[in-house]
């Protein structure tokens, strides 16, 4: 009886997997070949639980495979490409920005005959990890760089090692690098572009009310005080949305690193933390500094409300990520984000006045899909001019676009002209998760808490302090509290 | 003996064995990972660590307490106000059932939608709750920044969601009365208060119970509402238990999760199987 | 007499008043921000749209490639399965688990009762699947819901059972029945009422089970309609007149299953419904 009924269940597997590879090449593509491509995947999806080890092997065989490799390579510059019908699934969460990459997908099923069929998952990136101990990871993820790629998301075990591609390889920068970076093993390439968490002023705002861009932390002040006796609301608060709190503690890591140059090794080594270090206590106490120059529904707003803020004027500046401004663009034009100017958090000294840069969240192929070619022949492309091109027209890039040798055509938002600016001084430090790999879990929480009052600066320290050790423990990093 | 063979106990079997197999044997399995630090492949054991860690953590006392005043606040308010409501419907008022439909309706719409929908009224300065206290020249307020209200206003918003299914087991609770006992009350010349007290309010004991115990489970185990509405915040104000571990388990605390998951079952049970001794008992007396 | 009616027309009026403020109110403002456009709506205010906006619910229809009719389908196929599973399980159970007397009928019930109380396991239940050979399949979903509400689909049964009379059954298998077949022709039609709450009650929480699915059921064919929602929820995405259209559009399965069932449901709760 129970044979019976798994003999069952086995065979409706069988056919829903059938039924799904002849759906889904997509309308457009020619019939007798998407059928080819489509049930030959599936012979190997059915015998799912053995595939797992060739899979492995074809992952190892890969990045060396010559045609790939080759033919990506010589046509990269005048965009021909292998075309190959393939679909790639692909795994997204809401809060990431997929204009640019839809218009790369696009492109990709037009030159490369690759498919992306895109699932959003809503929920923390949990989701992740569960899909990889279960063996049910998609083809391709857009994750975090920095540390939890090495702390969370297993990657010797789950990513395409990306070392031996050069047609990839050499066009990442440096600094990217190290951000999709384990155990000296690259994994990731850029989704989209990087950028800064830094103040942005809506400049028609500043002009009214005849203030300037200010340089220290107390001119900083000042201009809050003269904007709000003006009558303007001179800072945007979102945390309705928890996570955009952190943005003025995080964004004043270059000013942490000023004054601490080696607080990340110390801190990753243990022997120096939060709460004994006068220059996060700095951080944090930044936060009951603004607090009273906050919008009145500062605890409620939440990320789109201070989009609206800060693109109408309601507020006149923003401790927010560059990101926001591709955003602006796309909901109330140019004419709006012309308007825009950004500055990097201020710290003590105006002579060193720099900007905390994020690089940008990565794109990751499964290393135990049974499509690893494809997946590698998405990447390469995802990373070449015209895919860049293709991308950048859509989604105009709000930081440094972590691709070596590419300039974009497009024209850059003046704020991100203004951030390039901090770039070209070498005024910029990239935040801390890029430096260190113990980070908290509750880091907005505990912004919150410190910003509306609940807690003091040392408080927050000290609370943000237990909240990495519980991660270091859970994690299983090595590291003392 | 001869009477349990027209019950065999196989009748339960099919049910018991999804029960057992789906539900029971990966909570036994997970019980083991809440001794150990686990990151879904490898785990390794390390004792009572986890229960030292979930047990010393500086906000477990805040969010037990907003657990116990969350479970505590929706189970009398649905009790309460289940109970008026579902006496004013089963008394002679015409439009009863209409009414009832509309308190039902809300049931309809899942946590998510529910969270969405509260947290555009309840905003600030744009949410129509705030106008339409303003209208009355009343300030409002800030229902979800504000830490002092904010685990209030989840509240509200839980039992305005779940009160229609309170008032419908009080209604087949109250309808379920004999009807000669009204008729010897109004004989005696009981008035309506007397009614309800003396008769409605004893003799609906059964409903009453039921109410209590799911709507207590349901409160502590409550987590979708709270986290779709203020994630826990502002900063902590408004964590409960499963969103402590809801936080735990994706910073990927696997174990720390299931541990956590464990003390709240733990913490269940202590309060409702002797709730639920004490109000059987009650029954009985 | 004329007292009583004016009081009862007061009672009329003071609950219709109350309803409609309570409950009819969020409703009327979720649907007049959903015929706005973003910005519009992205105000949160209680009035009529500047222009109508029908298209949104076409937009959300039609988003994603159509997911909202995939999400719609793989629901359906999810909550009918799992309630019809669930009644079939379900009323066996609590009606042999309500007639028994002995220890080890009152230990089980006991045992079905920390189903209301248990969390899910997520990664040790997606091992059991896969051991199983069922995992994302319907047949998995399905039964890790039944698995998921059956406490409270037996609770259900056994309390109604105790309104049935033991006379019954005893009748029918004296004059030669077969225990199974006394329960389908004796008491399974007598457990009509209680079966249209099971209905219903389940309906509701599998229908609008957000969690469950998400972790259980991976894959973007395998989409369901409480994840829909997130498609307007991002940080870049977010629009409220959207989202309540896709919030309006998802509770119309649910009305119609109230619609038909509304008058059984109070019925089925009758008799201390409940009880552990």
């Amino acid at each position: 009886m129970k044979k019976k009924v798994l003999a069952l269940f086995l065979s409706a597997a069988m056919a829903a997997g059938l039924i799904a590879g002849c759906g889904t090449p997509k309308e457009g593509t020619s019939g007798a070949a998407a059928d080819g491509a489509g049930s030959g995947d599936d012979a190997t999806t059915v015998d799912d639980g053995g595939s797992g080890d060739d899979a492995a092997g074809a992952d190892s065989e890969a990045p060396g495979d010559a045609d790939g490799a080759d033919a990506a390579a010589d046509s990269g510059a005048d965009g021909e490409w292998e075309y190959k019908e393939a679909t790639l699934t692909l795994l997204t969460f809401p809060d990431i920005n997929m204009d640019g990459f839809n218009a790369v997908a696009a492109l990709a099923e037009e030159k490369l005959g690759i498919t992306i069929d895109i699932e959003v998952v809503a929920a923390g990136e949990d989701i992740l990890t569960t899909r990889q101990a279960s063996g049910d990871l998609n083809d391709l993820c857009i994750a975090n760089s920095g540390a939890t790629l090495g702390t969370q998301m297993d990657p010797e075990n789950n990513f395409i090692a990306l070392n031996d591609n050069a047609v990839i390889m050499d066009r990442l920068d440096d600094t990217f690098k190290d951000a999709v970076s384990f155990n000296g093993t690259v994994y990731g390439v850029p989704q989209t572009s990087g950028m800064a968490g830094c103040v942005m002023y809506n400049k028609k705002v500043f002009a009214d009310a005849g203030v300037e861009v200010p340089h220290t932390w107390d001119e900083f002040i000042e201009v809050c005080d003269t904007l709000q006796a003006a009558g303007v609301t001179p800072l945007i608060g979102t945390f309705g949305d928890a996570w955009t709190s952190q943005v003025l503690f995080l964004g004043d890591y270059y000013n942490l690193k000023s004054a601490e140059p080696e607080f990340a090794a110390n801190f990753e080594a243990g022997t120096q933390k939060y709460a004994d270090t006068e220059a996060a206590i700095r951080s944090f106490s930044k936060f009951a500094d603004v607090q009273k120059y906050y919008n009145e529904d500062y605890l409620s707003a939440t990320f789109s409300d201070g989009v609206d803020y800060l693109a109408e004027g309601e507020g006149a500046m923003w401790i927010m990520l560059t990101e926001v401004i591709p955003e602006i663009d796309a909901l109330y034009g140019e004419e709006y984000t012309s308007q825009i100017g950004a500055f990097g958090v201020p710290g003590e000294s105006a002579d060193n006045h720099g900007l905390t840069v994020w690089e940008p969240n990565a794109l990751y192929g499964n290393k135990n899909s049974d499509k690893v070619d494809d997946i590698i022949r998405f990447m390469e492309f995802y990373v070449s001019d015209e895919a860049l091109d293709a991308f950048n027209a859509v989604q105009t890039p709000h930081g440094p676009v972590c691709i070596k040798g590419y300039e974009t055509s497009v024209e850059l938002y003046p704020a991100v002209q203004d951030m390039q600016a901090y770039i070209d001084d070498g005024k910029t430090s990239v935040a801390l998760e890029f430096e260190c790999s113990v980070i908290g879990a509750n880091c907005d929480a505990i912004c919150v808490e410190c910003a509306t009052g609940q807690t003091t600066a040392q408080q927050a320290a000290e609370k943000l302090d237990d909240d990495c050790y519980k991660a270091a423990v859970q994690l299983g990093l090595e590291w003392e509290k | 003996m001869k009477k349990n063979k027209i019950y065999p106990l196989y009748f339960a079997l099919p049910a018991l064995l999804v029960f057992i197999i789906l539900f029971l044997v990966p909570n036994f399995i997970s019980f083991y990972y809440s001794f150990t630090i686990w990151d879904l492949k490898n785990a390794t054991w390390c004792g009572f660590d986890n229960y030292k860690m979930f047990l010393s953590d500086a906000g477990l006392a805040l969010s037990m307490k907003n657990t116990l005043i969350y479970a505590v606040a929706t189970c009398s308010l649905k009790v309460i106000l289940g109970f008026l409501i579902a006496v004013f419907l089963t008394s002679a008022i015409k439009t009863k059932d209409l009414l009832r439909s509309i308190v039902f309706f809300a049931t309809l719409v899942s946590a998510v939608a529910v969270g969405i929908m509260f947290k555009a009224m309840l905003h600030p300065t744009k949410g129509i709750v705030n106008q339409f206290l303003g209208l009355f020249g009343f300030s409002g307020a800030d229902w979800l920044g504000n830490t002092k209200l904010a685990l209030g206003s989840v509240i509200f918003a839980d039992v305005w969601r779940g009160l229609g299914i309170a008032v419908v087991i009080f209604v087949a609770g109250i309808q379920s009365i004999d009807r000669s006992c009204f008729e010897s009350a109004v004989m005696d010349g009981a008035t309506g208060f007397h009614i309800v007290r003396h008769i409605i309010l004893p003799l609906s004991r059964a409903s009453r119970n039921s109410v209590i115990i799911l709507s207590f489970i349901s409160g502590i185990r409550s987590f979708e509402l709270i986290w779709s509405m203020t994630k826990g915040g502002p900063g902590f104000a408004t964590d409960v238990l499963g969103s402590v571990v809801y936080k735990q388990y994706s910073a990927g605390y696997y174990g720390l999760s299931t541990t956590g998951n464990v003390i709240m079952l733990i913490f269940i049970m202590f309060l409702a199987f002797p709730l639920q001794k004490i109000l059987e008992k009650k029954e009985e007396a | 007499m004329k007292k009583k009616r004016v009081k009862i027309l007061i009672g009329d009026i003071a609950g219709l008043f109350v309803a409609f403020l309570l409950y009819v109110v969020p409703f009327l403002f979720v649907l007049l921000n959903a015929l706005k456009d973003r910005k519009e709506a992205n105000k949160l205010q209680m009035t009529l749209p500047s222009e109508f906006h029908f298209e949104n619910f076409i937009t959300v229809i039609t988003d994603n490639h159509y997911q909202l009719l995939l999400a719609f389908k793989n629901s359906f196929i999810i909550t009918a399965g799992t309630v019809i599973l669930l009644i079939g399980t379900g009323s066996l159970a609590g009606y042999v688990l309500q007639r028994r007397r002995d220890r080890l009928a009152g230990f089980l019930k006991k045992i079905v009762m920390t189903g209301l109380m248990l969390p899910t396991a997520i990664i040790p239940t997606i091992w059991v699947l896969k051991g199983l050979h069922i995992y994302k399949t319907f047949p998995s979903i399905i039964l890790l819901e039944v698995a998921l509400n059956i406490s409270f689909t037996i609770m259900l049964y056994q309390g109604f059972m105790d309104t049935v009379p033991v006379e019954l059954e005893e009748a029918a298998y004296i004059d030669g029945a077969t225990p199974f077949g006394t329960f389908c022709r004796v008491i399974f039609p007598l457990l009509k009422p209680v079966t249209a709450s099971v209905v219903i009650i389940n309906a509701i929480s599998v229908f609008n089970d957000f969690t469950t699915p998400l972790y259980f059921f991976p894959g973007a064919d395998n989409v369901t309609v409480q994840l829909t929602l997130y498609n307007y929820l991002g940080k870049f995405s977010n629009s409220y007149n959207l989202l309540f259209a896709d919030v309006l559009l998802i509770i119309i399965p649910m009305l119609v299953l109230f619609l038909i069932f509304n008058r059984r449901i109070v019925e089925g709760m009758t008799a201390g419904s409940v009880k552990g």
